[in-house]
């Protein structure tokens, strides 16, 4: 897929914009607060109907303005849709071809687009929910029946661990034959994907790192990795009494871990900063290509001021991994700029300044 | 507030009415003739007195006719019996004619979250029309959402206990449903969930 144009109303602090961005390469240079980094959100928010950097949408609405629109012209598959996403009193309602989308997951792998930010390091080292965000959305991308499962999965926990608080125990077998079944799908599903992942992800971070023993992503499923439903159901069973003593249900995909492992060791806990960053580019990169390879379509890439901390040769050889787009948007600051010519063609550029972008 | 405020706030409270519906609803009622808005309102006021829940099994019936129709009807498959959530199922099965069995009204789903367990439901009632009734199948026709199969599986569990069959509606793609992207979720699902023709 790949954006031709892009025409923004009260959105953040940009007020009135409208730009082409039919190009493979789509370059916006400005100092920090320009508004780069909100035009990048823009583009992201027309593809999944959220924000990558707030849940808040009235946030997202410039200061004394009572709505914000998006309208951006997609080409996808040999055709063009247009996406409009408006932002009004705390929430998002979004269009395509003028047909509203009632439910945002039914945008979860229409439009294609993977963002690179500072953030992704909480993939590598963070919170356990961070790292199984990270996985969770990869498979997401492509199989819209994960996120299916994982909506139900979250919703009959929540269900679970209300039962536990008002003692309902005569439910307790009925939501744990639920949660196995749905849960063990969801497990194995992670499973699949950690382990395709790790054939990919590993030697893509060791040509840009240069390093030869790379880390690996390990699935840490927290009812182990050999369980079947019917001894899912059994340990659940088993573990009512500690259940009802932290009135939550303490095992499950919820509690899965990933650990970015090097030898036997976690890797995240000796990483230096740097080797840190890199292993997040690293991931979204072949995240990007997992996407490439299983459903054989080119995402849109949105990379948001992270090639900046690489030094020329791991920029380049960075940017040689990526190949598997049809459209890249990039943010820069206006003195690094300096060199991307060489580095990408059929390119736009736009500097952007105070909320407004020029060509 | 205006009487024609106050006219329009409680049509909004209407199902599938907004507040632009509600005030165009008001306005007609406004200038359409008297002796539509008396009989109208004449019905509204005794809906409630005339329409009851049958005793036997929940569903709407007329005030001088408890049990309903289903329940008293000598043709009907005894046997069988499907539970729904709500009294207008019983309504939307009966019209497909394809179900000649007896009906059970559950009155909801198990939702702990919203404060509801099987003891907030119809099931005492249930299991004792099961044993009295003779029944041998039991078909549980809740919707296809988390609480729908919680409360399916619930059934399932304390009817086989009973040994009776317990089967459950079939989910998939909705007859005359329009298949467009929007129900990529529902025919992904009906393709795991495919069945072998033979
Ligand atoms: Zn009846």
């Amino acid at each position: 897929m790949k954006f031709l144009s892009l025409t923004i109303s009260g959105f953040r602090n940009i007020d009135d914009v409208s730009m082409n961005l039919d190009a493979r390469h789509v370059i916006f240079i400005g100092e920090n607060g320009q508004g780069k980094t909100n035009l990048l959100e823009s583009l992201y928010l027309s593809c999944y109907g959220s924000s990558f950097r707030t849940r808040r949408t009235s946030q997202l609405i410039g200061f004394g303005k009572e709505r914000a629109k998006i309208t951006v012209r997609i080409q996808e598959q040999d055709a063009v849709h247009t996406v409009e996403a408006l932002l009004q009193q705390g929430s998002i309602s979004m269009n395509i071809d003028k047909k509203e989308i009632s439910d945002r997951m039914e945008l979860m792998n229409r439009f294609p687009c993977i963002v690179f930010t500072h953030e992704d390091i909480a993939f590598v080292k963070g919170a356990p929910q961070e790292k199984r965000r990270f996985f969770d959305q990869t498979m997401c991308l492509h199989d819209p029946l994960f996120l299916y499962d994982l909506r139900r999965y979250h919703r009959i926990l929540k269900q679970r661990n209300q039962a536990l608080k008002d003692q309902r125990l005569s439910l307790m077998p009925t939501y744990d034959e639920q949660l196995a079944h749905i849960g063990i799908t969801i497990q194995q599903q992670r499973s699949k994907t950690a382990e395709e992942f790790n054939k990919l992800f590993p030697e893509l971070f060791s040509r840009v790192s240069g390093m030869d023993d790379p880390p690996i992503m390990d699935y840490r499923p927290s009812w182990g990795s050999t369980a079947t439903r019917d001894e899912v159901k059994k340990k659940l069973s088993d573990t009512l009494s500690r259940d009802l003593r932290f009135l939550t249900t303490t095992s499950g995909p919820h509690r899965d871990r990933f650990i970015c492992k090097k030898g036997s060791a976690d890797f995240s806990q000796t990483a230096s900063t740097g080797q840190l960053r890199l292993i997040s580019l690293a991931l979204r990169a072949a995240q990007a290509t997992y996407y490439k390879n299983k459903t054989g379509r080119l995402p849109v890439l949105l990379l948001d001021d992270v090639l900046l901390e690489l030094d020329h040769g791991k920029r380049q050889r960075f940017i040689q991994e990526l190949s598997g787009y049809e459209q890249a948007v990039c943010t820069f600051l206006p003195e690094e700029v300096y060199g991307h010519e060489q580095q990408f063609s059929d390119v736009l550029n736009y500097t952007v300044s105070k909320g407004n972008a020029y060509q | 507030m205006s009487l024609l405020d106050e006219l329009i706030q409680s049509l909004s409270r209407l199902p599938g009415v907004g507040k632009k519906s509600a005030s165009r609803i008001a306005y007609h009622l406004l200038t359409t003739d008297q002796e539509f808005n008396t009989r109208l309102g004449r019905t509204i006021h005794s809906i409630r007195h005339h329409i009851i829940r049958c005793r036997t099994c929940g569903s709407f019936t007329q005030r001088d006719q408890d049990p309903c129709s289903i329940c008293t009807a000598v043709n009907r498959d005894r046997s069988s019996i499907c539970i729904v959530e709500h009294p207008q199922d019983v309504i939307t099965l009966e019209a497909t004619g394809a179900y000649q069995g007896l009906f059970h009204v559950l009155d909801g789903v198990i939702s702990p979250l919203d404060g509801i367990g099987p003891e907030q439901l119809n099931f005492n009632k249930l299991l004792a029309r099961i044993k009295d009734e003779g029944v041998t199948e039991v078909i549980v026709a809740t919707n296809p959402t988390e609480e729908g199969d919680t409360t399916a599986l619930y059934i399932s569990h304390i009817v086989k206990e009973l040994g009776i069959k317990v089967s459950r509606l079939a989910s998939g793609i909705p007859v005359g449903g329009d298949i467009e992207y929007a129900d990529r979720i529902t025919i992904a699902r009906s393709l795991r969930g495919r069945t072998i023709l033979d």
